[in-house]
């Protein structure tokens, strides 16, 4: 029977983390320290390292930590105390999640709410989720949350646009003025304006933006990019046509 | 969600952290090499890169702490709903430890191995012959892990009122009780299959068993 407690001791793992189940892929070693380090601490101890304010501090604790606890409190079955986690990590990413779905002018009000909605729903239903395709959440957490984001906001502008009745603009045939080197090149403008001119780039619908970024800032021909759109020559140059005089106008209400 | 959906979101994951580190770096990778090594992926790299520069300019924006405020509102009301959603869809009570150790194919004795107990302190744990406060914490985390449920599972089960031996016959002129529930560091003690190793060990345990 000695023996059978020995056995006990070492068939239990050495520590409730486990291991991500993508080949390759861990967490990163200091988030696996801190998982350790905040299991062993008491309750006080751990909410009030995990509720500081300050991410400078040297034992600020990452989110990607918190989520790993998150899993390990919910496999224990203390569903509240993760809760309590999932609640906090809202907290700390109000802001992220509020300045990039609001830079997307296309939205309306309703829009952005259920927007916000959709990407804090969608959050807590991966940290809550044990499986593989979930699990990157304890390796790179605002990347993870960035691409969910990414994903809920293009339904939403994709909505947006349908609803839109867009702004008559002229359409010059084979109008193909390199807009990108006139007004937004590195060396004509001050880093304000050009940042602006990245802002302004949300102004324009899907295809226009595609167009636009793949042939100025990528450098890809417009044949290449009538063929990775599915549409002619012709769309394209009417596309760019369409983005560089919205931009335009933009810089005229704007940048004067 | 199924294994190949999880399998693509992993794959996705993963692409995306890769192609974001590299935009990064000093000398970004074009996105014309990222779609040919990655052809299934075009469409999605395509995306993220014709939004990263309105996604990058978000960032640098300054702070509206109302909007702010209000996607925190939302925030904590999604929190409170799915939260109640959640707790209320538990997986269903034990039956018995013995009957969800049997379904892992784990006989009694191999069960008590597990936890380290002996066979009658595990048949009192199975009729929940043990004051709930009086059990360490350890027992139940083990027990959840060699049952494969949650720790919660097992919590719920022990809590619930004693029952009576199951198969056992009564000659008795009144309805048959169970037992008055007793001290586990106490049974430790008293225990005729427990190892001393095992005792002390428990009894350690049962020190630091706050009551709660």
């Amino acid at each position: 029977m000695q023996e059978s407690l020995a056995q006990t001791r070492q068939d239990r793992p050495a520590s409730p983390l486990q291991p991500l189940q993508t080949e390759g892929r861990t967490r990163e070693p200091h988030v696996e320290a801190q998982i350790e380090s905040l299991l062993r601490a008491s309750s006080e101890s751990f909410w009030q390292r995990a509720r500081q304010q300050d991410r400078a501090l040297p034992d600020w604790v990452q989110e990607e930590a918190l989520v790993g606890i998150l899993r390990i409190w919910n496999r224990r079955g203390d569903g509240e105390a993760a809760w309590k986690i999932a609640a906090l990590l809202i907290e700390r990413s109000a802001r992220f999640v509020s300045q990039h779905i609001r830079c997307w002018p296309q939205l309306g009000p309703q829009h952005v709410e259920e927007c916000i909605r959709d990407v804090q729903i969608q959050m807590l239903a991966d940290l809550f989720n044990d499986g593989r395709g979930c699990e990157f959440w304890e390796v790179r957490f605002w990347l993870c949350l960035k691409r969910r984001l990414l994903n809920i906001v293009q339904k939403y502008r994709a909505v947006a646009e349908a609803e839109r009745v867009p702004t008559p603009i002229e359409d010059d045939e084979g109008h193909t003025t390199d807009y990108f080197d006139r007004v937004a090149a590195p060396e004509g403008l001050s880093a304000q304006h050009r940042t602006e001119i990245r802002e302004a780039l949300a102004l324009l619908t899907e295809q226009e933006r595609i167009a636009f970024v793949l042939y100025h800032h990528e450098g890809w021909p417009q044949q290449e990019i009538a063929a990775h759109l599915k549409v002619t020559d012709r769309t394209v140059r009417n596309l760019l046509g369409r983005a560089e005089k919205r931009l335009e106008l933009w810089r005229t209400e704007n940048m004067q | 969600m199924t294994t190949m959906k999880q399998t693509l979101e992993s794959e996705r994951d993963a692409l995306y952290i890769a192609w974001s580190e590299d935009r990064q770096t000093a000398a970004p990778t074009p996105l014309r090499d990222w779609i040919a090594r990655h052809p299934a992926h075009a469409e999605e790299l395509t995306r993220w890169a014709v939004d990263a520069p309105v996604l990058e300019c978000a960032a640098q924006r300054p702070t509206d702490p109302a909007a702010e405020a209000r996607t925190l509102e939302i925030g904590q009301q999604v929190v409170a709903e799915m939260r109640a959603r959640y707790l209320t869809a538990q997986p269903a009570p034990l039956k018995g430890l013995l009957e969800t150790a049997k379904a892992c194919g784990l006989t009694p004795k191999a069960l008590a191995e597990r936890l380290g107990v002996g066979l009658s302190t595990l048949a009192k744990l199975q009729q929940r012959h043990f004051r709930f406060a009086s059990l360490p914490a350890e027992i139940v985390e083990r027990a959840a892990d060699a049952l494969q449920v949650s720790a919660g599972q097992v919590r719920a089960y022990l809590q619930q009122p004693p029952t009576l031996a199951a198969g056992a016959s009564y000659k008795s002129d009144g309805v048959p009780r169970a037992a008055e529930q007793e001290d586990f560091a106490q049974a430790v003690r008293a225990s005729r299959d427990m190892t001393e190793e095992q005792k002390a060990y428990w009894l350690a345990q049962a020190e630091n068993t706050t009551g709660e």
